[in-house]
């Protein structure tokens, strides 16, 4: 008995510091982390309300009216679908005018959609490579054509050989709609 | 009983009592909280998701925003698009003529330029690379060693990063 009376205030701080280690700290990072979740989750809600407001300025500002009304000149520049056909249309023109056969190219449209800026529609990239045989005569042409082209195109990579046939990797976007 | 009663330390004893008590209570309090948090977390997430469903639905549909965004990428892209004949142009001009390149390849991603070429002659070679070598818009990244062939003339290649103001007028 007396031993248990002289252990009685160890057991009882360990009680104490058992209580505090196992249940309070853990119930507290828990905590933490909750109001941490809801804190975020509260931001999200002020933005999307602002995204909201942004949207409602926008269907009244009178620039963007302008925008609306000029559609068709975006939807040369930027489409709102793929339109392979235009761009196989497009291709097999500039070969032509610069006195090369068009033999074909893949377009592959890429999964995930390019985010320019977070706050609009992002765009989706369609890929396709070129071969054409170029020489100094025809080469600035045919580039500068695939630059100036109408639709935006932006050429990523070129092996432009003497002797071989040139390849060129292009990639053509398209607004998505998710 | 009596007795083991007496025994005990009680003015040792109570104040670790208060604290374990005070604990509880605190831990108690907690949990209410934790569940009031997780209740309006829940709501909350519920809230967001229906509404972030009605923004979709109505982006989806509303043209001015996809003009809008039309207008805002078309920006973007024009922004960070690197015109290959000015680079092929701006390459060619500062390139001396006894240069015969056979391959030239371009990565717009990289910012690079790797080019096969030749020259005739060993002291034209030399020029070339200190030329190269201290080209303010232009840095050498990479060359292999140089080889005369059978044609007598000395082939290499080189990589070239281009640097930003390789862009500038």
């Amino acid at each position: 008995m007396n031993i248990f009376l002289r252990l009685l205030p160890i057991i009882l701080i360990s009680i104490i510091f058992y209580l505090l280690i196992y249940n309070l700290y853990p119930k507290y990072r828990e905590l933490i982390g909750l109001t941490k979740k809801l804190n975020e989750l509260q931001n999200k809600e002020k933005e999307l309300d602002a995204l909201l407001k942004l949207i409602q300025a926008l269907s009244q500002n009178s620039n963007i009216q302008q925008l609306v009304a000029n559609k068709e000149v975006l939807d040369l520049w930027l489409p709102q679908e793929p339109k392979m056909e235009e761009i196989l249309a497009f291709l097999v023109s500039i070969y032509q005018a610069n006195n090369l056969v068009f033999k074909g190219t893949n377009l592959d449209i890429a999964e995930e959609p390019k985010v320019y800026d977070p706050n609009v529609l992002p765009v989706k990239i369609i890929n396709f490579s070129l071969e054409a045989e170029l020489d100094n005569s025809n080469m600035l042409s045919f580039i500068e054509a695939l630059e100036k082209s109408v639709r935006l195109m932006t050429i990523k990579k070129v092996k432009i050989s003497s002797d071989k046939k040139s390849q060129i990797e292009v990639e053509t976007y398209y607004l998505s709609e998710k | 009983m009596e007795n083991w009663r007496n025994l005990i330390p009680w003015g040792l004893v109570a104040p670790f009592l208060i604290v374990i008590l005070i604990e509880y209570g605190i831990s108690f309090g907690m949990n209410f909280y934790s569940q009031k948090l997780n209740q309006q977390i829940n709501e909350l997430e519920a809230k967001l998701k229906q509404k972030e469903e009605t923004i979709r639905g109505g982006l989806e549909t509303n043209e001015a925003f996809k003009a809008f965004s039309q207008t805002v990428n078309i920006v973007e892209i024009l922004k960070n698009r690197k015109s290959l004949s000015f680079v092929i142009n701006k390459f060619n001009q500062l390139m001396p003529k006894f240069l015969m390149v056979k391959n030239f390849s371009y990565d717009g991603e990289r910012g690079e330029i790797k080019i096969d070429a030749a020259v005739s002659n060993w002291q034209d070679y030399l020029r070339f690379h200190k030329y190269v070598s201290g080209l303010q818009v232009l840095e050498l990244k990479n060359f292999t060693p140089p080889k005369l062939e059978e044609n007598k003339l000395i082939q290499f290649s080189m990589v070239f990063l281009l640097k930003p103001n390789f862009y500038g007028q």
